[in-house]
């Protein structure tokens, strides 16, 4: 059978019809095709890959392969919540929730806090309003080769083994998509680190499109059989914004985009130490999801209350002063000989039978029973589970054994919180 | 002094106070709970060879 070549079959009005380009790009009803087919001039287009891009979609019934909700692994992407405190000069979980920064090697602290997105901005227009940041001290003595410098965020196991990612196949795909922006224009590296088995490393570069200009990166990760999530609460992937690292822990022929056995020396290319040298350089994150699937999806916002609940399985806030003064109520309390202690329940339970962090400092508690109050300074955990802590109060109390009392703030600093952080 | 500090009950450790390394004003005790990351801390820093306050 012969070829039919033919640039265009117009209705018999001349209007209309079916064309073809010389690249193979077919329109129907569109005279100058754009992509492999496309219909009615971009109202639906398929690429060469086989992308439909649609303008609406009608229909009784749909069977997306990509679930509809719950795609972003990750907790707090949008970086809204921050129980711990808005901005802190230390290091580790201080601020925004499940994101922390980590290191070593500085000469002066760095702070972490929960920056904001300026309104007109692309993050912006999109629903982002806060950002996890990070201001950079003066690093006097400039960068060493065992300089570390990183933002980070750990998945729990469990939530890897059971997200549908097929993640012992090269064929089966994760995305991480996120907006950063930093005040310095220089290429950053993110590693993904699996921490079952034997640990592996994926990394990836990112470079701003300019100093201070907010920039989207969407990157796709296959798997690899030499992963391993248990289906359990420990750690499964921790995900690192490498600021800077020294030259102990990388090498100039490092090799990107593929995952390999962590070697702690080889973690990242060398890095240009621009960023780690510029005293008060800014580095803000936003927008973070990890989904399922070779292709990104819009962030999937979550309310503010759905994503509260999500973090008080790491970081549960039982008590917040909240600046008021004057004392509040925390708990009841029961004295013992020279000690009161009270139960506090956690909801909803937390990942593992959590630290107490609670404030520390002359008079900040107080305990009120049979007509007396005692002020004392901070309580500490005796025993716990997921859900309850027995907490005491052992120094400055006087009360009777067998007595009922309240426990109350005395200082408008005051918080009582549980840690079961990864 | 001792990073750590141990706390007892009844004549048992029940829980350990963290004495260094924290944000101002706060106060952190932490139970002796495997997948605990203070306690994995903690164990970390006992095997360096370190040993930690006696409880009261």
């Amino acid at each position: 059978m012969s070829d039919i070549r033919f640039e265009g079959w117009l209705h018999r009005s001349g209007t209309g019809g079916v064309y073809q380009d010389s690249a193979g790009n077919v329109g129907i009803a569109s005279t100058q095709p754009q992509t492999r087919l496309d219909i009615g001039n971009g109202g639906f287009q398929v690429g060469p890959t086989g992308i439909a891009t649609v303008t609406t979609v009608n229909t009784t019934n749909l069977v997306n392969a990509t679930q509809l909700s719950h795609r972003n692994i990750i907790i707090n992407g949008a970086m809204e919540v921050a129980q711990r405190g808005t901005s802190s000069t230390s290091s580790g979980y201080q601020t925004v929730d499940r994101f922390r920064h980590s290191g070593t090697g500085w000469d002066a602290a760095l702070t972490q806090a929960q920056g904001s997105v300026s309104s007109g901005t692309t993050p912006y227009t999109e629903g982002f309003r806060k950002t996890f940041k990070l201001t950079n001290g003066n690093q006097s003595s400039g960068a060493g080769a065992g300089d570390q410098l990183s933002m980070s965020y750990i998945i729990e196991d469990q939530d890897l083994a059971t997200s549908g990612w097929n993640y012992l196949s090269e064929t089966s795909y994760v995305t991480l998509s996120f907006w950063f922006k930093s005040s310095v224009n220089q290429t950053f590296y993110v590693v993904l680190e699996s921490k079952d088995g034997t640990s592996r490393q994926y990394s990836f570069a990112i470079t701003p499109t300019g100093a201070d200009t907010w920039t989207k990166v969407t990157h796709t990760i296959k798997g690899n059989s030499g992963l391993q999530f248990s289906n359990d609460n420990g750690e499964g992937i921790e995900i690192y914004f490498l600021l800077f690292y020294g030259t102990n822990q990388t090498t100039s022929g490092h090799t990107l985009n593929t995952w390999k056995t962590t070697s702690a020396s080889d973690q990242a290319p060398d890095m240009t130490s621009t960023w780690f040298t510029t005293n008060s350089a800014t580095f803000e994150l936003t927008g973070m999801q990890l989904e399922v699937g070779s292709e990104v999806t819009p962030f999937e916002h979550r309310q503010f209350g759905d994503e509260m609940a999500r973090c008080k399985r790491y970081y549960n806030k039982v008590f917040d002063a909240e600046g008021q003064s004057g004392e509040k109520p925390a708990s009841l309390a029961v004295y013992e000989t020279n000690s009161a202690l009270t139960t506090i329940f956690n909801f909803p339970k937390m990942r593992v039978v959590p630290s107490l962090d609670i404030t520390n400092g002359t008079n900040k508690f107080m305990v009120r029973s049979n007509s007396v109050s005692d002020h004392f300074d901070t309580m500490s955990l005796r025993y716990g589970t997921t859900q309850t802590a027995e907490i005491v109060a052992s120094s400055g109390v006087s009360g009777t054994a067998g007595y009922g009392g309240y426990l109350r703030s005395a200082d408008t600093d005051v918080y009582i919180a549980f840690s079961a952080e990864l | 002094m001792a990073k750590y500090k141990l706390l007892a009950h009844d004549g048992k450790t029940v829980a350990i106070l963290q004495k260094e390394g924290l944000p101002p004003n706060t106060s952190r005790s932490f139970p002796l709970d495997e997948g605990n990351t203070d306690y994995q801390d903690y164990l970390a820093w006992v095997a360096e060879g370190n040993t930690a306050e006696a409880a009261d």
